[in-house]
């Protein structure tokens, strides 16, 4: 990831695609990044596991996560121009959409109608999340279950040590490598251990 | 003029350079800026606006910015607060990722960025268990919530589909 283009798409289709979704998306960045993977699978250029990397790295990134997966993605699939028309494409819809949309909603954000529309538009993206979160959740942990230990690290450092996010990344991020190459050790010695 | 488009550009830099993990981690440092420090709005009209921004399609994080911008300085407001959102990380991104592609294919480094995996799944779990109580008022949305996600697990209906749904059942709602 984040290679220069292999130009499996043009710069125009990158800047389509997040637009599309960006204006399409309830709900933010982290719906936004699962409507990437799940379109990114219909199209079926780059593998599953290559966009799982980039939307895990979009996580990380500084910044709002559409403009950062965007930019990744874009760079990814078309080059440096990919990128910046990726975050056109993500950045533009919400800017328009407030610009359009501001004064009417501040003012008819109260009527009941209005309101339960949207009561019902945010049960069902919640919904979407918590589905998709789950989704990430279950693949990783199954993935190696020794990832359950810096898992949990990180939410207990963030729920109950109200650790700012990025010291906690940062905390699992060690923790991570550190169990990892201890396990690692442990598995030669044993080796070593049967050998002799 | 321009001190308030440069004061809003600082802000809403300051807040995404630092907002990792997305929406739910920039609105409390947004709120910091918008409220506490320029007092550009209210805590009343802060809510608003986040409800606002809540409601309609896109990321939170541009759209909110995009919010504050408008009121403070109009139009011109909303694309200047837009801009200092995105440019400094950007420029954070390029040089994060150069950085990254440098050793990246040494196989060390290789495993040790699989190794985010968990880190980055735990942040999202977070957010989402903290951002989903805020979105259900009251009874009936929560059921709308369990049956969408029922169907979500289930079958294999887009989620654009579920949301207009979910839209269509709450107009008939008792709040």
């Amino acid at each position: 990831m984040g290679t220069d283009g292999s130009g499996t798409m043009n710069p125009f289709d990158v800047f389509l695609f997040f637009f599309k979704i960006s204006s399409m998306t309830f709900g933010g960045g982290i719906a936004i990044l699962g409507m990437v993977r799940l379109e990114m699978h219909q199209r079926g250029v780059l593998s599953g596991e290559e966009v799982e990397e980039i939307c895990n790295f979009s996580v990380v990134m500084p910044g709002p996560i559409a403009v950062s997966v965007a930019y990744m993605l874009g760079r990814r699939l078309a080059g440096f121009r990919g990128a910046l028309c990726g975050i056109l494409g993500a950045a533009l819809p919400p800017f328009l959409i407030i610009l359009l949309l501001a004064p009417f909603f501040l003012r008819y954000f109260h009527n009941p109608f209005v309101k339960k529309f949207f009561a019902g538009v945010l049960a069902a993206v919640a919904a979407m999340i918590a589905a998709m979160v789950a989704r990430s959740v279950r693949k990783t942990l199954s993935l190696r279950r020794l990832n359950f230990i810096a898992y949990a690290a990180v939410i207990a450092m963030i729920a109950l040590l109200g650790l700012h996010p990025l010291l906690a990344l940062l905390a699992g991020f060690i923790l991570q490598t550190a169990v990892f190459a201890g396990a690692g050790a442990l598995e030669k010695n044993r080796t070593r251990g049967k050998g002799e | 003029m321009f001190r308030k488009l440069l004061a809003l550009f600082l802000a809403t830099s300051k807040v995404g350079v630092a907002a990792y993990g997305g929406g739910p981690s920039m609105i409390p440092l947004l709120k910091v800026e918008v409220v506490e420090n320029y007092k550009w709005m209210n805590i009343e009209e802060f809510t608003d606006a986040l409800a606002v921004g809540n409601a309609l399609p896109g990321p939170i994080a541009t759209k909110m910015t995009a919010v504050v911008g408008y009121k403070v300085a109009g139009a011109l407001g909303a694309a200047v607060s837009v801009l200092g959102m995105i440019l400094p990380s950007i420029i954070l991104i390029l040089a994060l990722l150069g950085a990254v592609n440098a050793v990246k294919d040494q196989p060390r480094v290789v495993s040790m960025l699989r190794g985010l995996r968990p880190v980055v799944v735990a942040m999202l779990a977070y957010a989402a268990w903290d951002m989903i109580p805020g979105s259900m008022i009251g009874a009936m949305t929560w059921i709308i919530g369990c049956v969408a996600l029922a169907l979500m697990i289930v079958t294999k209906i887009h989620p654009a589909l579920l949301i207009a749904a979910g839209a269509g059942v709450g107009i008939f709602l008792k709040l």
